[in-house]
């Protein structure tokens, strides 16, 4: 946004989490003021989702930058450098790997129930350390094996806590 | 204060070969349930109180409230190596405790929260000992005014947050009380939750917890080689846990402080040792002074956070024998093993079997000496986790991670839960925003909401209430130093 001479403009990603947290707020005012007995249940979360809306308007100025627009005849600010830095990390394999473990992470949640435990937390755990570097197959093999019959022996033998079953619910 | 004879009576109890196998081996599996993330002592004395059906008396007591020792420290060592707390009562350990594990201090880390941990589960028990009967007294006369006012101090600690600064502290803060209302209010109303059952009883803390500090903790671990900052392997070190045992040597205020705090909010019903952690180490940092250095390895926040939740067992036993209430899971479980052994928690113990009652302070005493032993042996094993590279120890505490908030309520739900505030915490993290903050919001918000609710009720909304009665007087007056103090602090130094 332009005002005079100023350009007012606010990084997108700083919107992310105070967006999360207001419209988290906002969801659960409007829902309990839609109660019938609302004013009693509204007694705490009324004032902390005006405390919330404050306090966003507060980091958002924060975040807002001002900056002076150039004059006619001065060169443009090379935003090349600043795109380059985005490909950059997109392409960077950190971020490749935090996305894979993300993607694998929610995989194994999904397929866990209908799977199983055994199998898929043995995948899981085979596919994480590849993704992360493990090449020793000695290592792939042995501790994800140990690692599930370790947690299966405890969970669904000694503390009877079972765990889901899956293909394999024949076993005790 | 003191009957001596039934002490000596209690006491004599315990002269059996059966007493000292019975704390060591309570200790080493409550110490190990706390260390893992999603089980808790309190979860570990339900599983093993049918153990102890067939054991006499006071070896199946002395077994449990060992079993509860342990897991009241347990929780350290997780919270120390890999920022999860084992259980919510060792919040704020992680503060302090992580910081100094990527230091490459783990050793002398998990030493400090041995010697604070027994320490202040010492000075609890002694004050058990003592004002047993008036501390219980003390407790019943906090009505819902006093405890919304505990919760709001409780909540102060925010306001002194370095990360991210003042206003994305209160942000993250304000949210997690929001979460924390979530779930069926004290009115019986059905508030968010966006229709799933599994969230009728509010936001499950565990799953909340391990998922903000621990998996989205993994997601910054990918760029290390190993846990700690310099990428090192810092290899476990009995010399160096030794050392770190005998700094915590170095804070007796901030010891008995801290200790003095965790035995009052222990007796307080509902309060409990999470509580006391959190408050005890608002504390410290309040009136230590280099509080800049609080949240960035500083030991005295180890000291008080651990001497605090390990003395609030005393309070909380207090409270549980003197008046036959529960103060949280941990206590609630104990008075049905009490009542297995055909015991009622109450007046009428103190009445008919006093001699128990001292017999089990005396075994505590005795636990918490042994505690020195138990909780520096399973420490220095547990601390081999900082030798293991993070290629092997992401996935495998994603898996811990995954398991143990399943394991809460047999729940895959709870699972997805702990991933979802995993992503929220990196995202959180990403942008400078305190995730503890959002912690402490839905640990505290639902005590503020359910106590301001109940002090509505009782007093026809009127508010001045907060200002008329004296124990609530006196904990507004703290909130709002609480509050003013770090951030005049703050100005000043700024000048």
């Amino acid at each position: 946004m332009k005002v005079g001479p100023y350009r007012i403009s606010i990084r997108t990603s700083a919107l992310i989490v105070p967006g999360i947290c207001t419209g988290y707020g906002l969801y659960q005012y409007l829902n309990v003021r839609q109660l019938p007995d609302s004013k009693i249940n509204l007694v705490l979360i009324e004032p902390v989702f005006v405390m919330m809306v404050f306090f966003t308007l507060w980091v958002l100025v924060r975040e807002v930058e001002f900056r002076r627009e150039k004059a006619e005849g001065e060169p443009e600010a090379d935003n090349s450098s600043k795109r380059g830095t985005f490909r950059l990390w997109l392409r960077s394999s950190s971020t490749k790997k935090v996305g894979g473990f993300m993607l694998l992470s929610g995989l194994y949640l999904g397929l866990v129930e209908p799977v199983g435990f055994i199998l898929c937390n043995f995948a899981f755990l085979v596919a994480g350390m590849l993704l992360l570097g493990v090449r020793s197959w000695p290592l792939l093999v042995i501790l994800p094996a140990a690692a599930t019959a370790v947690i299966y022996l405890l969970f669904q033998v000694w503390m009877q806590i079972p765990v889901p079953a899956g293909f394999l619910d024949f076993l005790p | 204060m003191i009957d001596w004879t039934d002490f000596s009576r209690g006491a004599a109890a315990l002269l059996s070969w059966e007493i000292p196998l019975s704390i060591i081996l309570g200790l080493a599996l409550g110490t190990v349930f706390g260390a893992i993330p999603g089980l808790t002592g309190g979860m570990g004395i339900a599983i093993l109180t049918p153990f102890t059906f067939r054991l006499p008396l006071m070896p199946s007591l002395v077994f449990l409230t060992s079993v509860y020792t342990g897991g009241c420290f347990g929780g350290a060592i997780s919270a120390i190596l890999i920022n999860t707390p084992g259980s919510p009562a060792s919040v704020s350990t992680t503060l302090d405790g992580y910081p100094m594990t990527r230091k490459g201090l783990s050793n002398e880390a998990l030493g400090i929260s041995v010697a604070a941990s027994a320490m202040g589960g010492f000075i609890g028990m002694v004050f058990l000992l003592v004002i047993m009967k008036p501390l219980a007294n003390l407790a019943l006369r906090f009505g819902p005014p006093e405890m919304f006012m505990v919760a709001v101090f409780g909540l102060t600690i925010i306001s002194s947050l370095h990360e991210g600064g003042f206003a994305k502290g209160m942000l993250a803060g304000l949210f997690g009380m929001m979460l924390g209302t979530m779930g069926m209010s004290s009115t019986g109303a059905i508030r968010g939750g966006f229709h799933i059952m599994y969230l009728l009883d509010g936001i499950p803390v565990i799953p909340a917890l391990i998922g903000l500090f621990a998996f989205s903790e993994l997601f910054f671990l990918m760029e290390k080689e190993y846990i700690t900052e310099s990428g090192e392997t810092i290899r476990r070190n009995l010399r160096k846990m030794l050392r770190g045992f005998y700094t915590a040597f170095r804070y007796p205020v901030n010891v008995f402080r801290s200790s003095l705090i965790g035995v009052i909010i222990g007796a307080l019903p509902a309060a409990g040792a999470t509580v006391a952690n959190i408050v005890s180490y608002n504390e410290a940092k309040r009136l230590s002074r280099h509080p800049h250095t609080f949240g960035e390895g500083d030991p005295e926040g180890v000291v008080a956070a651990e001497a605090a939740n390990n003395a609030s067992e005393g309070g909380a036993m207090a409270t549980m024998l003197a008046l036959g209430i529960p103060g949280g899971q941990a206590t609630a479980v104990l008075i049905g093993a009490f009542m297995l052994q055909g015991l009622l928690p109450g007046p009428r113990l103190f009445y008919k079997h006093m001699h128990v009652v001292y017999g089990l302070i005396s075994a505590e005493l005795v636990e918490e000496v042994l505690l020195v032993g138990v909780g520096m042996i399973i420490a220095y094993y547990f601390a081999g986790i900082v030798t293991v590279p993070t290629r092997i120890l992401i996935p495998t505490i994603a898996m811990f991670c995954t398991i143990g908030s399943f394991a809460l309520r047999n729940a895959m739900f709870d699972a997805y839960l702990m991933f979802a505030f995993g992503l929220l915490g990196w995202i959180m993290r990403k942008h400078g925003y305190p995730v503890i903050a959002v912690v402490l919001g839905i640990i505290l918000g639902p005590i503020a909401d359910r106590e301001l609710i109940h002090t509505n009720q009782l007093f026809a909304g009127d508010l001045s209430v907060f200002f008329t009665r004296p124990i609530s007087l006196a904990l507004v007056v703290m909130s709002t130093l609480a509050v003013a103090f770090p951030y005049l602090v703050r100005r000043r130094r700024e000048r």
